[in-house]
């Protein structure tokens, strides 16, 4: 459910933007926290209401971007960009590697509910390939053991 | 936007001028340059997606897409003289076809697909691709009309748009990203939207295509010819595609004036019953009790003699003649030439009949222009649904706001106009109060002309919005923000629909007896158009159009298919209208008005009705009494498509063409006249209103008036038409045929004055707690639709909605199994539970029930009351 709070929250954004859709991005992941870091159809329907869109709209908006998750997810969400400076750097390894360390492929939560691994494209920090996101915290210039003890540290 | 400054451009060459405003894509094509397209299309808003209109223009960097690309003055652009731009719309072709599944020869679209088209005009002709194809799902319904095929799909946003821009339903998108992208609906839902039918045709690709027509015929193999559609009073143009003498799809014909390009999926997707196997193929005649096949002459015999020995033995007052409001003009005019001239008689009439002070809307696209929109007793959105699809544009292109005055909630209350849910037979009181508020916020009469103003305040005294709140069940508030609302419009308009005018007999509570004289009984609905007058007056004289249901109700109107009227609804009573009547038709005419409906089943209660014939209509099913007393005329004559209830009970049933079988004309309800074509033959021995009613005159008159009977086709009734009505005589056939012909509009003596209507408040009936108030649905089960197979998978089983603070009391849940009791009868039903209607009424949709809603009537000018009892 979405708590009071968020609906105030998304009504307040809504009402900063002339045209609804502009809004949706950050509503949508208002709902998504409260929803436990992915978007049921019920979310989509709650925002949509609120924002006096479409659940199509919304749902459409949410499925394009890699950040909102549509499936329930572990605790943590790991998000490798596999774009091009990063592939350069050997992120389609690192990728292979984690997804080895958690018994998933790309899509799929680990059987501990810990993490979530999903591929994305570019997240902006080229500079500093290979890249991941974990939640809302970059991880850059990433190795082997570096990955090892980002995610030793994270329950 | 478009401004009246013009530009100046160079497109290949040529010196083009245009308005500033416009897209290099609308100039080039205005100047016969072509430029190919996906994405754009003319009625929906430039997005810029499928990169096949690429152009070069000089001075900016890289190709630009013309379909969104504006004209400036001094413009250089290159479209097909540009090696590149070629290049890349080549290009695009290509890539668009790498996916695109190679299915033209098992593709509805084949043969009229844009994507083929541009793929030989502006492709490269073959394929370099030899990889796996993408794939996608490609049998996908997306509800009872469409199926999807996602890897035919160019991604072109066209269905989306319009869903969104236009029906203000936005259910289709594209989920996902890149080369995963997937049209479809969110979760699956299957599409709601009336106007889905549309995106078929809009779609420049296969992806989306009729799960009625799949299959039926190749293209090519249709021929097209233009129709009306016949099932609402909007008349939208179209084509029927037939082949081997059967519909097999209908497309909408572009009329900028009715149905712009589109049409509803009632009108497209409902056409089978043209074709049912159950349309009658011969006529029938009563032999030991059964209606038993006979000859044409045998029939006609049959019904001449009849007719005759009735008028031989009783006279012209005991025969009767009931028309209809779906038949064609042609048809109304010689059936009541025939009743007058040949049976001798007024008593004449048809159902649904359009009061003669209601006035017809004017326009339809002047509706996108209207700022606040009164719907009163009116649903456009399961009436007239192209009347509605006018309103959303006004709505969601122009932000107008719709105030809608009706028992239960309407789709277009879903605009957040304020709703006014009145209890059934308090509607005038409720409008007397809305006048009242009205004065309350400073508003007079705009334009200054009415005399009376002041005395409009003293009557109003009573109505004030915060005492009728208990006997009309609306809140002040919402009686106050409507006027609020109308006080600022500066382009208001009223319109008004049947169900509104049973409010004036229901709110002036003089019940007249069955049987009163029938002027008496149309006066009944004066009230309803009087108050529906002054809030025009009072508004500044805006327009106040009358939304009827059926196709041809003005039709019938006009013809004069009607007891007090001669066609141009002239009255019986002028002797000099006689005299040119009688003339015409070579014949005298009896001068003494004839019998209502009403006043036909007094007579036939009282033995005095002993012959009837009724054209293309079913009392029998809408009205129990009746049904009853027409099984005791002794001789009954129906015509029509199917054996109907009434046609059960006739001697005679002769079977009659669809609208696809018979030329003919009808007016919609904005008065134009609209031709209407034979696409088919029709099944069997069917045959034409004009041709029945023509051999049954001849077979009946004297020799020397053979001649008044000669028309050998419905193009020689209409030329008839034209000298008889008033206004027709410029009637003007090729306009007819092309878009419709609008006849001179009478000149309306500009009202000047109110006039009082004392709004009374219904009795309560304890023992019968509830109001009943019934209305259309889009799809039904009536008449036509019935034998419509592919719709009838979308009709709602019958049900009773009812407020949940009714529900309450009354220990009522959604889906609990009802009996509705009046105390006329009662009907099974099942409980809706909704705030959707108002307190203290029921509402139950018509033609969906097993047994007709009429049971519950007793007489048909009143909403009954009724419990709810479990
Ligand atoms: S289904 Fe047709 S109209 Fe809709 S996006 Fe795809 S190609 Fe365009
Ligand atoms: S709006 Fe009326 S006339 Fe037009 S297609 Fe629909 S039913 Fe037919
Ligand atoms: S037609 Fe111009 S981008 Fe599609």
């Amino acid at each position: 459910m979405l708590t009071d709070k968020s609906k105030e929250e998304i009504r307040r954004i809504r009402g900063e933007y002339p045209d609804p859709d502009s809004a949706l991005l950050p509503a949508l992941y208002l709902a998504q926290k409260d929803y436990g870091g992915w978007l049921p159809e019920e979310a989509i329907d709650a925002v949509a209401e609120i924002m006096e869109l479409a659940p199509a709209r919304v749902g459409a908006m949410a499925s394009f971007y890699t950040l909102f998750q549509r499936q329930p997810v572990g605790r943590h969400v790991i998000y490798v960009c596999t774009n091009v400076a990063c592939s350069l750097l050997g992120a389609e390894h690192l990728l292979e590697y984690l997804g080895h360390k958690l018994g998933v492929e790309p899509g799929e939560t680990s059987a501990d509910g810990r993490f979530t691994l999903v591929e994305v494209e570019c997240l902006g920090s080229c500079g500093t390939a290979p890249m991941m996101q974990v939640d809302e915290h970059y991880f850059e210039n990433l190795t082997e053991e570096k990955i090892d003890r980002i995610l030793a540290e994270l329950a | 936007m478009t401004t009246d400054r013009m530009v100046h451009l160079t497109i290949d060459d040529q010196e083009i001028g245009c308005p500033e405003g416009w897209t290099v894509y609308e100039a080039a094509t205005a100047a016969g340059i072509h430029i190919p397209t996906f994405c754009h299309h003319e009625k929906l808003v430039p997005v810029g997606a499928c990169r096949m209109c690429l152009v070069e223009i000089e001075g900016t960097l890289g190709l630009q897409t013309s379909c969104t690309a504006p004209v400036r003055e001094g413009m250089v652009v290159r479209v097909h003289t540009s090696p590149r731009a070629v290049e890349a719309r080549r290009a695009n072709i290509e890539f668009l076809l790498t996916n695109h599944p190679l299915d033209c020869p098992v593709c509805d679209k084949g043969g009229e697909c844009p994507l083929q088209d541009q793929a030989l005009l502006d492709g490269p002709g073959n394929s370099r691709y030899v990889e796996e194809k993408r794939h996608k799902s490609k049998r996908y319904p997306l509800g009872e009309f469409i199926v999807l095929d996602q890897e035919r799909c160019v991604l072109c946003w066209r269905c989306i748009r319009f869903l969104d821009e236009w029906a203000g339903d936005h259910e289709l998108d594209l989920f996902g990203r890149g080369a995963g992208t997937r049209l479809t609906t969110f979760q699956g839902r299957p599409l709601t939207s009336k106007w889905q039918g549309n995106t078929i045709d809009i779609c420049p690709v296969g992806a989306l295509t009729s799960r009625i027509f799949r299959f039926e015929a190749r293209v090519w193999e249709l021929t097209n010819t233009p129709s009306i559609c016949p099932l609402c009073s909007v008349g939208c143009n179209t084509f029927l595609g037939v082949k081997n003498n059967e519909v097999r799809r209908i497309t909408p014909r572009e009329n900028p004036e009715i149905n712009d390009v589109w049409v509803c999926d009632k009108g497209r997707f409902a056409h089978s019953f043209v074709d049912h196997p159950e349309r009658l193929t011969t006529p029938l005649v009563r032999r030991d009790g059964k209606l038993e096949p006979a000859t044409w002459s045998e029939a006609l015999d049959v019904v001449a003699r009849g007719f005759k020995a009735v008028l031989d033995q009783d006279g012209s007052q005991a025969i009767a003649g009931l028309g209809s409001t779906r038949v064609s003009n042609e048809a109304s005019y010689l059936f009541q030439r025939f009743v007058r001239s040949v049976l001798q008689t007024n008593n004449l009439d048809h159902l649904e009949r359009m009061p003669s002070g209601a006035t017809p809307l004017q326009s339809l696209p002047n509706l996108e222009h209207r700022d606040v929109i009164v719907l009163l007793g009116a649903d456009p959105s399961t009436e007239a649904p192209l009347v509605e699809l006018w309103i959303k544009k006004a709505v969601l292109r122009h932000g107008a706001k719709v105030i809608v005055i009706n028992p239960h909630k309407i789709e277009l209350s879903r605009y957040g106009g304020p709703w006014l849910g009145y209890r059934p037979g308090s509607g005038l009181a409720l409008l007397n109060s809305l006048m009242r508020a009205l004065l309350d916020t400073g508003l007079r009469d705009r334009t200054g002309r009415a005399t009376n103003v002041d005395e409009v305040r003293a009557w109003l005294e009573p109505f004030g919005p915060d005492r009728v709140e208990r006997t009309t069940g609306v809140q002040a508030a919402a009686i106050r923000q409507a006027a609020e609302l109308l006080a600022q419009a500066k382009q208001p308009i009223i319109l008004y629909g049947p169900n509104w005018l049973l409010e004036g007999p229901a709110g002036s509570a003089a019940l007249l007896p069955t049987g009163a004289p029938s002027e008496q009984r149309a006066g009944l609905v004066r009230p309803a158009l009087d108050l529906v007058a002054n809030l025009a007056l009072l508004l500044g004289g805006v327009e106040a159009g009358f939304v009827p249901w059926d196709h041809n109700t003005l039709g019938a109107l006009e013809m004069g298919v009607a007891p007090d009227l001669y066609p141009g609804q002239q009255p019986v009573t002028d002797n000099r209208v006689r005299s040119r009547m009688a003339s015409f038709w070579g014949s005298a005419l009896s001068p003494v008005r004839g019998l209502d409906f009403d006043g036909m089943m007094v007579a036939a209660r009282e033995e005095g009705l002993k012959a009837m014939w009724i054209l293309g209509a079913d009392p029998a099913r809408h009205c129990r009494v009746a049904g009853n007393l027409l099984g005791q005329i002794p001789f009954l004559v129906v015509q029509d498509l199917f054996l109907t209830d009434t046609a059960s009970l006739a001697e005679v049933v002769l079977p009659a063409t669809s609208f696809a079988e018979s030329d003919g004309s009808a007016i919609n309800l904005t008065g134009r006249l609209q031709a209407v074509t034979a696409a088919k033959y029709p099944p069997g021995q069917a045959r034409a209103d004009w041709w029945i009613i023509t051999q049954l005159a001849r077979l009946m008159v004297p020799p020397k008036q053979q001649r008044a009977w000669a028309f050998s086709s419905p193009q020689h009734v209409l030329d008839e038409m034209a000298k008889v009505l008033p206004g027709y005589r410029n009637l003007d056939r090729a306009a007819m045929l092309a878009g419709g012909w609008q006849p001179p509009r009478p000149q309306e003596a500009q009202r000047r004055v109110f006039t009082r209507v004392n709004a009374v408040t219904p009795k309560e009936d304890p023992e019968y707690p509830l109001v009943l108030c019934t209305g259309r649905l889009l799809y039904d089960r009536g008449a036509l639709l019935h034998h419509a197979e592919p719709v009838q998978h979308v009709v709602p089983e019958g049900y009773v909605m009812i407020h949940p603070g009714d529900a309450g009391q009354y220990g009522l849940a959604d889906g609990d199994g009802v009996s509705l009791v009046s105390r006329a009868g009662r009907l099974r039903s099942t409980v809706r539970v909704s705030d959707e209607v108002a307190p203290g009424t029921v509402f139950a949709p018509l033609n969906v029930n097993d047994a007709p809603l009429s049971v519950l009537f007793d007489d048909r000018w009143t909403w009954p009351r009724v419990q709810v009892v479990k």
